[in-house]
């Protein structure tokens, strides 16, 4: 699974680096990005949340 | 929490599709009820009253609208009516592009990693607000925890502001949320000239590089930030940090006192206390409802609404749309997700969703643990601060000290 955010939706709410700070990293501002690579099978189930509590649906999975 | 409360319903149907008033005291006791009716009457209602709006209560309607923000600007303000003498809100009443610099600038002070190192002292708050009552047996909650937990805490720790003037400014707060309250607009006044005083107080002492000094010294693409700016971002944060959290406190303490089984589930299973403060905010949320203006004309539910139109979006309904939660109006901890609305959504969702969040998580871990038996006081009843932030004016309770 990769996970990646869609800057131009994201605003900033926190929820996936609060759900999966392991996963999903946040900039000065607050604001959130996935590095482009294998997430660890462990933390499917914490992405999937991430994705599934992003109020701007800016999360997508591949 | 509708059932016990149900007063005869004075409110018709002609009412609620034609003349529908979100600052209509009926509300206050009915409006779950009332919004239901509308999802299914009128999803796309428009009311003749404030000089005419549309009211969206649907999920997908109103999720869209608030974040299509190039056709519901913010822009030409965001209350209905607009009391007159507030002053600008920032970001509120700004539209992205600008929208976006402000909202950077406040941001970072308020995401989950700058708030999460306040949570020992959130908690050393409100474990000491519950000792002054734990032991009586009986409280006036809004009094002895709704309203103070919230606004020391973001006195002493997001604002770094004066204590002795929480008080104060909670009540102008308070009443500047009600725009049908005649006094809203000099409470505003009150806020502003307290803003000024605030901001000098602030510049006469060490930086503490918290949120104040940032707005202070911020750049605005490439120039310094007004006073007027100033003013009016430092008046959303007290606007959105005090009273909506004090009304999802009050209401959750309604809905524990009605449903019982919720308090002793969570007493049980503390863990899931984060996932109950969730369903509490989605069944309960304290902010209602929001107003936006069209930029161009637009569809919407099948209903053609012009350029220019004032359009309400309803949190409170989106949230208990059975399209879109099976069983809307039931507590039920295995939904499984936040996306609700009682943040809002799109650019302008609420910036201090992850201070909330903590702040009510803390409050029902330190009451849970140290009182039972919730009950509302007998013969009491409940009214409502009812029109954009929807707050329980007094909540009487009764209750044991848990051992």
């Amino acid at each position: 699974m990769r996970a990646a955010v869609d800057s131009t939706r994201c605003e900033g709410h926190g929820r996936c680096s609060s759900i999966c700070p392991e996963v999903f990293l946040v900039d000065e501002e607050g604001f959130a990005s996935a590095p482009d690579r294998e997430v660890p099978v462990d933390l499917e189930d914490k992405v999937r949340a991430a994705q599934a509590n992003c109020p701007e649906r800016a999360i997508s999975l591949a | 929490m509708d059932s016990k409360h149900q007063v005869a319903d004075p409110i018709t149907d002609e009412w609620l599709g034609q003349h529908f008033d979100h600052t209509a005291s009926e509300l206050g006791l009915t409006l779950s009820g009332s919004l239901r009716r509308m999802r299914s009457l009128c999803p796309v209602a428009h009311s003749d009253r404030h000089g005419g709006f549309w009211v969206l209560t649907k999920y997908d309607d109103v999720a869209r609208a608030a974040q299509d923000w190039g056709t519901f600007s913010s822009a030409d303000g965001v209350g209905l009516p607009r009391p007159i003498g507030q002053p600008k809100t920032i970001p509120v009443e700004v539209d992205p592009p600008l929208q976006r610099t402000y909202r950077r600038l406040i941001n970072r002070y308020l995401a989950p990693a700058a708030v999460n190192p306040w949570e020992p002292r959130t908690r050393a708050l409100a474990s000491r607000l519950v000792d002054e009552f734990a032991d009586a047996g009986e409280c006036e909650f809004m009094e002895a925890f709704g309203r103070p937990f919230p606004s020391i805490a973001f006195f002493e720790y997001t604002l770094n502001a004066p204590g002795e003037d929480v008080e104060k400014v909670a009540s102008w707060s308070f009443t500047a949320s009600n725009p049908s309250e005649p006094e809203a607009g000099a409470c505003f006044m009150n806020l502003s000239n307290w803003i000024n005083d605030f901001v000098e107080y602030r510049r006469g002492r060490p930086a503490m590089d918290d949120i104040v000094d940032g707005i202070l010294n911020a750049d605005i693409d490439g120039r310094p930030i007004s006073h007027e700016e100033v003013v009016g971002i430092i008046l959303v944060l007290i606007l959105g940090g005090l009273e909506t959290t004090t009304g999802a406190l009050g209401s959750m303490m309604v809905r524990f006192s009605e449903q019982p089984e919720v308090p002793a589930l969570l007493r049980a299973n503390p863990e899931r206390i984060p996932d109950a403060v969730e369903e509490l905010l989605r069944l309960d949320g304290p902010f209602v409802c929001i107003t936006r203006t069209t930029t161009c004309d637009v569809e919407v539910g099948g209903r053609q609404i012009k350029k220019g139109e004032k359009v309400l979006l309803y949190w409170a309904s989106a949230d208990r749309d059975d399209d879109q939660y099976a069983d809307s109006d039931s507590f039920d901890l295995e939904r499984g997700s936040g996306r609700h609305l009682a943040f809002g959504v799109g650019p302008h969702r609420c910036v201090g969703s992850s201070l909330a969040r903590m702040q009510l998580r803390v409050a029902l871990e330190e009451i849970l643990r140290r009182i039972d038996d919730i009950r509302l006081r007998q013969g009491a009843s409940i009214e409502y601060h009812s029109a954009f932030v929807r707050s329980p004016v007094s909540v009487p309770l009764t209750f044991s000290a848990s051992r």
